[in-house]
């Protein structure tokens, strides 16, 4: 839920880059940090083992337009993949506005993906939550390597949920889909909270 | 010279099937000489009569014809009918070897004594209808494979792509056990293995230049198909001989999978299987419902057959059993390109992302000149983010700051919790002393020092960036912790308290320890500090050496609950932050020189001595006791033998002392990371005065079992001293 101060007018949404080590999540919030204004992005907070891998998780706080009077801010975290870190993972889940299931395209790593996917659900169903209670996109990450499994292979395995969400194509290490990636999460997150989803999902109820 | 595997597997079938053969003809001569005779022999010309004679010959073919119909699998009449044949056959050289035998004892014709082998004993029949099956089923390896002039000439036969359409194909590999290959044309190309037997291979896929599929009964050949440049995946539709879809695996992306060992010529057959182009073909039906998780198992007994018998060691089961789930994993990259896109397309509806229309993309990339661009240092950050956003100007040095707004507050719902507090966290109220804004540059991209600045200006400025560093990495870990910079015994203390307790109370604790981590008493500055106080536990971290004007990392919970995380959390924090010139000398020893000398060593009475030896989580110690001139008992202490106990024990004594009264109230035990030992300072349990037991030891793998076996010894050693 976002955290809304009315003194201030702004609001606050939490978007999580989740998914397996070595994914790609850390890349994305380095891309992001990397090609926004400075006045609309914070310090980009990591800590990572030696290897470079995330220990915690990093965090990047971006501020983005003003929505009917609000000033919205977006807080961006990844997880630490690692399988050891669920503790943290499921910390880093308190409280999500949006998520960003950021999978790694290749074949050797879809297996991963899947217990990634399926840890995801695991760790919101202790929030009692669903992944269809949240704004949610997927992005096959990795797609400029060789090994790359087909898209609709991957859909076929990671977006096979009662709705089909959107998914987004990624290079992160290049720039490639990140910010499509972002932008529709977040606006995800925007009409999730400013009732335009809400409203359209009670129309159609 | 060692006997290839191969021989030594074949000479041992041979040596048990002679043991066998010789076992039978001690049975039949015993059964003999025994009288089990239905029949005496001179009556042995009465059995040519046509009515004796048709049950011998019917009986025995159709009982093997049960027997092969029983056991052979997968169920093939030709193979039933040829293992039949076969052991009709064994059982004719049986009952020829048999009338031989009665040729001897009893001075027959060797016609009588046949005819008396196939029929006269009902127990000798019953011999040779069990050792033919078993006899076939040892030799049946054998008699599948070529003989070694035909593998020779095999071996120099040309290449020939050989695709059969859909059916028979199949069934006759199968059926390679128990037929010979093919004879091959005349070598004209030696350097190429012939193409032995193709398993299956669809029309169309030959027409798309698909490599067969390929099976030997010999070994398995690669298909020889001229070179061509890399394609991309096709689905190729491999059909078997009923029309099932296959999948097509090349034997080598699996081989990884099999144990060496089952490979009769061990590495060599390996190898030899390996060759490129050798693929296995496993039905599509079996794999699709395992697709959707990414997997591809498939069971060891649905390619068994596929496998050359006569290379490999093991039998199927063994090979079976030696596998993780008795299944190989085929690799995905060469299933799904074979998986037709309708079977992988979904049929759910897309999600509603109805009003995203009405919000504009809230991010545009902005890219920057090289030279604009920032440089992400993701394991330096420099400010926490909160502070950023809140204060994105730091406003200048000389004007009087505004109000500082409390900078953890937006993200305080929304970020996790401490990892290391089970106690609800509050939120922060207020910091003690707020930090600077955050600086536009990380340390590393500071502005050149200014002439004028004296070296003692720059290692506090970059002490305080250090300190701010470590802030920004505990920071997002430790909501609801107050964060703030005091002075204590001359070192700048980085603090991280929890809000319950009183920070105050805690650097003043913190101050006493202060001038102990880098005594000299000890072999190398403490790493960190643990101290359990009755209120509160204090993680003391040093980050350059407090005695050389470094700082100290503080962190201070009220709960021992993920002490051991939180520890190393805090050392992961400051070794990010240490400050490279400072490498931790030692001070004076701290304490009453004149009350040096006190001590006395005295010795250790046996109780103590079984106490050491239960401190088994800390190595080997040995046990010491110290006594003051009036001979009141001062320390005991378990030590390695690395470690020298009169020093250790001053230090302890004086830390101890130090502490009495500290604010955080009593404090139980200062655990010490000195190098690579661990230094546990404590009290004994109900001892009044300054009696304190000290316990070291290298790593410790079981902190756990450690602190209980501390606590019993805490317990035990007061007891002794009270009695």
């Amino acid at each position: 839920m976002a955290v809304i101060n009315y003194a201030k007018k702004i609001i606050d949404f939490k978007i999580v880059y989740y998914g397996p080590g070595l994914a790609g999540k850390t890349a994305n919030l380095q891309h992001i940090h990397r090609c926004l204004p400075h006045d609309n992005k914070g310090n980009m907070i990591s800590l990572a083992t030696g290897d470079d891998r995330t220990l915690y998780f990093d965090f990047l706080p971006v501020s983005a337009l003003t929505v009917r009077g609000f000033e919205t801010r977006f807080q961006l975290y990844t997880v630490p993949g690692q399988v050891q870190y669920n503790m943290t993972r499921r910390l880093v889940l308190r409280g999500v506005d949006g998520l960003v299931f950021v999978a790694d395209s290749q074949f050797e790593r879809l297996r991963e993906d899947v217990e990634s996917l399926r840890n995801l659900v695991a760790n919101l169903r202790e929030y009692e939550c669903t992944l269809d209670e949240i704004p949610y996109v997927l992005q096959y990450n990795k797609r400029d390597l060789p090994n790359v499994a087909p898209v609709e292979y991957l859909e076929f395995v990671l977006n096979r949920r009662a709705k089909r969400v959107p998914f987004f194509e990624a290079s992160a290490i290049e720039g490639k889909g990140v910010f499509d990636t972002l932008n529709t999460v977040s606006r995800m997150a925007l009409a999730s909270e400013f009732g335009g989803a809400r409203e359209a999902r009670n129309e159609a109820s | 010279m060692a006997i290839p595997r191969a021989s030594r597997v074949r000479l041992i079938w041979w040596l048990e099937l002679g043991l066998g053969l010789e076992l039978y003809a001690c049975a039949v001569l015993a059964l003999h000489a025994r009288g089990l005779r239905a029949t005496p022999l001179l009556a042995a010309p009465a059995l040519v009569i046509p009515a004796l004679v048709i049950p011998a010959l019917v009986i025995p073919p159709v009982f093997y014809l049960l027997v092969g119909l029983v056991s052979l699998r997968p169920f093939s009449l030709r193979q039933v009918l040829g293992a039949a044949v076969a052991m009709c056959g064994f059982h004719a050289l049986l009952v020829a070897a048999t009338g031989a035998l009665y040729t001897i004892p009893d001075l027959l014709d060797f016609g009588s004594a046949v005819a008396f082998a196939l029929w006269g004993s009902p127990a000798v029949t019953l011999l040779q209808l069990t050792a033919a099956p078993l006899v076939f089923a040892r030799l049946r390896p054998l008699l599948s494979s070529p003989r070694p002039a035909r593998r020779a000439q095999a071996r120099a036969t040309p290449p020939r792509r050989r695709a059969e359409v859909p059916g028979g194909a199949a069934a006759r590999a199968r059926d390679a056990a128990w037929s010979l290959p093919p004879r091959e044309p005349a070598a004209t190309m030696p350097s190429v293995p012939p193409l032995q037997r193709v398993l299956a291979v669809s029309s169309s896929a030959v027409a798309h230049g698909v490599q067969p599929v390929v099976a030997s009964p010999l070994v398995l050949q690669p298909v020889v198909t001229p070179p061509a440049p890399p394609t991309p995946p096709t689905r190729a539709l491999v059909r078997s001989e009923t029309g099932e879809p296959m999948i097509r695996i090349s034997f080598g992306r699996i081989a990884d999978q099999l144990p060496v060992e089952m490979f009769a010529r061990g590495r060599e057959g390996l190898h030899a299987t390996l060759r490129h182009g050798v693929s296995l073909l496993v039905p599509r039906r079996l794999l699709l419902p395992y697709l959707g998780e990414a997997l591809a198992p498939v069971k060891w007994e649905v390619v068994a057959d596929q496998f050359p018998r006569d290379e490999l060691a093991l039998s199927h089961e063994e090979i079976a059993g030696r596998l993780p789930h008795r299944s190989l994993l085929l690799p995905l990259d060469e299933v799904v390109p074979q998986i037709p896109a309708e079977l992988l397309a979904l049929s759910t509806p897309a999600a509603n992302v109805y009003g995203l229309e009405e919000f504009p993309p809230p991010f545009q990339p902005h890219v920057p000149p090289p030279s604009e661009t920032p440089a992400v240092d993701t394991r330096a950050p420099a400010e926490p983010a909160a502070i950023a956003l809140a204060e994105p100007e730091p406003p200048p040095v000389s004007e009087p700051r505004e109000e500082p707004e409390p900078p953890a507050e937006p993200e305080a719902s929304a970020e996790p919790e401490g990892l290391a507090e089970p106690e609800p966290l509050a939120e922060p109220e207020l910091f003690v002393e707020p930090l600077a804004p955050a600086e536009p540059t990380l340390p590393g991209e500071e502005e050149p020092s200014q002439p004028e600045r004296g070296a003692e200006a720059l290692a506090d400025r970059g002490r305080t960036a250090e300190a701010r560093r470590i802030i920004a990495l505990l920071a997002p870990l430790m909501n609801g912790l107050e964060i703030g910079e005091r002075d204590g015994a001359g070192t700048t203390l980085v603090t991280v308290v929890a809000p319950t307790l009183s920070e105050d109370s805690v650097v003043r604790t913190a101050a006493r320890v202060v001038p102990f981590l880098a005594d000299a008493r000890l072999s190398d500055p403490v790493a960190q500090a643990t101290l359990t106080g009755a209120e509160a536990t204090i993680v003391l971290t040093p980050f350059g050496s407090p005695g050389a004007g470094g700082a100290l990392l503080v962190t201070a919970v009220r709960s021992r609950a993920s002490l051991a995380w939180l520890e190393r959390l805090s050392r992961s924090a400051a070794g990010e932050a240490r400050v490279p010139a400072e490498n931790g000398g030692h001070s004076s020893p701290v304490g009453d020189p004149a009350e040096e000398m006190e001590l006395r060593a005295t010795s250790v009475p046996q109780s103590v001595r079984e106490l050491a030896g239960s401190l088994t989580a800390f190595g080997p110690v040995a046990p010491t006791v110290l006594r003051d001139t009036a001979g009141s008992l001062r320390a005991c202490l378990f030590l390695p033998r690395s470690l020298e106990a009169m020093p250790l024990a001053q230090f302890a004594r004086d830390l101890y002392a130090a502490l009495e009264e500290a604010e955080i109230g009593q404090v139980s035990s200062v655990i010490l990371r000195v190098g690579a030992h661990r230094l546990v300072v404590r009290a004994m349990d109900g001892v009044p005065g300054r009696a304190a037991m000290l316990v070291g030891g290298g790593p410790i793998d079981r902190p756990g079992l450690a602190r209980i076996e501390l606590d019993r010894a805490a317990t035990r050693l007061g007891a002794l001293v009270r009695g």
